[in-house]
């Protein structure tokens, strides 16, 4: 079984930390959106300023408002365990140690920086919280999130997630949210999708273009994102916080710390305070970012400006990306079918400083079933891509007869994902991968256009 | 003011009532961010949320007048 190692109380962190502090470049610069509404009256600022301020800034570490830090006390610190049965039945002289965040109320790391974005959405006045989700995560965090601050949320999910796991619709229904199945008719890009294709899967990309569209004709509705941008990165870093000293109360410094990767949050999550720390340790451990075969946007992808939504409407950042309008086929991952990688991790692995691997998901639900069985806890399918990536390495160790230490997030449970792991227990899990000409397809507008 | 923001535009050609969407400040909603982290650079200040929302920023006046109560307000302060 697991063998834990526990934090007290008091040592949830009081920072999140920033790496553009100590990265040896500057990000590329947004560029702006089109403009697409000359006639709107006031220019909302898209984030809250006191939200966006620190997350573009070089201060290392960033206060957590004591109101966040409170609710994170409530599940926080998460454990941290090292995996001593999988180990065994793996035969490997590598040591494996998982950070799991499935112990959150909302079941996975979304709820971390759910809970910071309404403190700063709240303060600011808005009264309603909108936002896209794919496999349910992010939508169900901001749905507990908005609660304890009096705001409505309304989330548009993914149509393939929604009717694949009805119970997350359930979960975010239950605490007060709107949830709507996205493409919709709700909304002028909804509509398209469905013209063009009434049976559209939907894609992450689609939905939070009709939540934008969707908060932009609401009073006092603010569109909310759970992935890719710089502060929801930053209010991750208490993951890889927490895991830093809990990997110094068993001894050891990972030689590789591996997360599943959707837009990035998780990942950056994990990695950076361990980045940080190798450079301060001159450690020369590497960072593993584990994407799914049908959207590979970091192995397959180009590093490019591109749009953060389907529609186009948001500022262009640079980013490895597929092309806004890629749409991966409907996985049981929802979570990783952006197309899409945080810009600052996109920069990170442009630099080398990171590393990228891809599977399909026939192998990472025999891996995440075999996790299940050796350690009692059934991963999230994002999730699993970590602990199959964990497992390869694992296995390589004991090729290369290496005492190697691995780290992975498991970013959530997968007990509203039972479905998924049904179709792999009758053997349907099939796998699919775009094929170059699709890739190239989606990515020539942004070739072409300088 | 004109030079704090940055836009690289000809002062006499911008006046208080130029909407911050035109093409000549080309603001967005993101960019906007930016130019007002700038701003507390600057003027080493720190806009509060609440300013942001109450100014109802829509055209260079209002951005000017925000910024204006701001540091008044510190000035006033100290
Ligand atoms: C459990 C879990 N892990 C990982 C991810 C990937 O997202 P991100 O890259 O933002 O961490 C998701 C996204 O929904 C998720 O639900």
């Amino acid at each position: 079984m697991h063998q834990p190692f526990d934090l007290e109380a008091d040592q949830v962190p009081t920072h999140w930390y920033n790496v553009l502090a100590d990265l040896p470049f500057e990000l590329p610069a947004p560029r702006s959106a089109p403009r697409v509404n000359g006639e709107r009256k006031t220019l909302n600022p898209q984030l809250p300023l006191s939200m966006y301020r620190p997350s573009i800034g070089r201060d290392r570490f960033i206060e957590i408002p004591e109101p966040v830090r409170a609710e994170y006390r409530r599940w926080r610190p998460t454990p941290l365990y090292r995996a001593t049965r999988l180990e065994k039945e793996l035969d490997t002289p590598a040591h494996i140690y998982f950070k799991y965040e499935g112990t959150s109320p909302s079941g996975s790391h979304k709820i971390n920086t759910a809970l910071a974005q309404a403190y700063y959405y709240a303060r600011s006045g808005a009264r309603e919280m909108v936002t896209g989700t794919g496999a349910g995560q992010w939508g169900t965090a901001l749905s507990m999130a908005c609660h304890p601050y009096g705001m409505a949320c309304t989330v548009f999910m993914v149509r393939s997630s929604y009717r694949q796991k009805p119970y997350r619709g359930t979960l975010m229904r239950l605490n007060g949210a709107r949830v709507i199945e996205s493409p919709s008719t709700e909304t002028e890009v909804g509509r398209a999708a469905l013209h063009a294709d009434p049976d559209s899967p939907g894609s992450l990309g689609i939905a939070n273009a009709e939540a934008i569209e969707y908060a932009a004709a609401r009073e006092g509705a603010r569109f909310s994102i759970g992935s890719g941008e710089n502060h929801v990165l930053l209010h991750q870093t208490v993951i890889g916080e927490e895991a830093l000293l809990q990997m110094r109360l068993a001894g050891e410094f990972p030689d590789v710390v591996i997360g599943a990767m959707g837009a990035g949050s998780n990942f950056a999550g994990i990695t950076f305070p361990f980045y940080r720390a190798a450079r301060e340790e001159n450690a020369a451990t590497r960072f593993l970012a584990v994407e799914p075969d049908a959207c590979p946007k970091m192995t397959r992808g180009r590093y490019l400006m591109d749009h953060t939504d389907y529609s186009g409407v948001t500022p262009m950042v640079k980013m490895y990306t597929l092309g806004h309008t890629f749409t991966a086929y409907h996985i049981h991952a929802g979570g990783l079918r952006y197309h899409g990688a945080a810009p600052i991790v996109s920069a990170m692995y442009d630099k080398g400083l990171m590393e990228a691997t891809s599977y399909g998901q026939s192998r990472v639900f025999e891996c995440g079933a075999a996790f299940a069985r050796a350690e009692g806890l059934v991963p999230a399918p994002e999730s699993a891509h970590a602990v199959t990536a964990a497992m390869d390495e694992a296995l390589k160790a004991r090729e290369e007869r290496a005492e190697r230490v691995i780290l992975f997030s498991l970013s959530g449970h997968g007990l509203l994902d039972l479905s998924a792991y049904e179709s792999h227990l009758a053997g349907n899990t099939v796998d699919v991968v775009p094929t170059d000409e699709q890739i190239q397809a989606s990515l020539r507008p942004l070739i072409d256009s300088p | 003011m004109i030079g704090v923001l940055e836009l690289g535009v000809d002062r006499d050609r911008l006046d208080e009532t130029t909407s911050l969407y035109s093409p000549m400040v080309g603001l967005d909603s993101l960019s906007l961010l930016h130019i007002l982290v700038q701003v507390e650079k600057r003027f080493d200040i720190e806009i509060d949320d609440e300013d942001v929302m109450a100014a109802e920023l829509s055209d260079v006046g209002s951005l000017v007048a925000m910024i204006r109560r701001v540091v008044d307000a510190k000035g006033a302060d100290e």
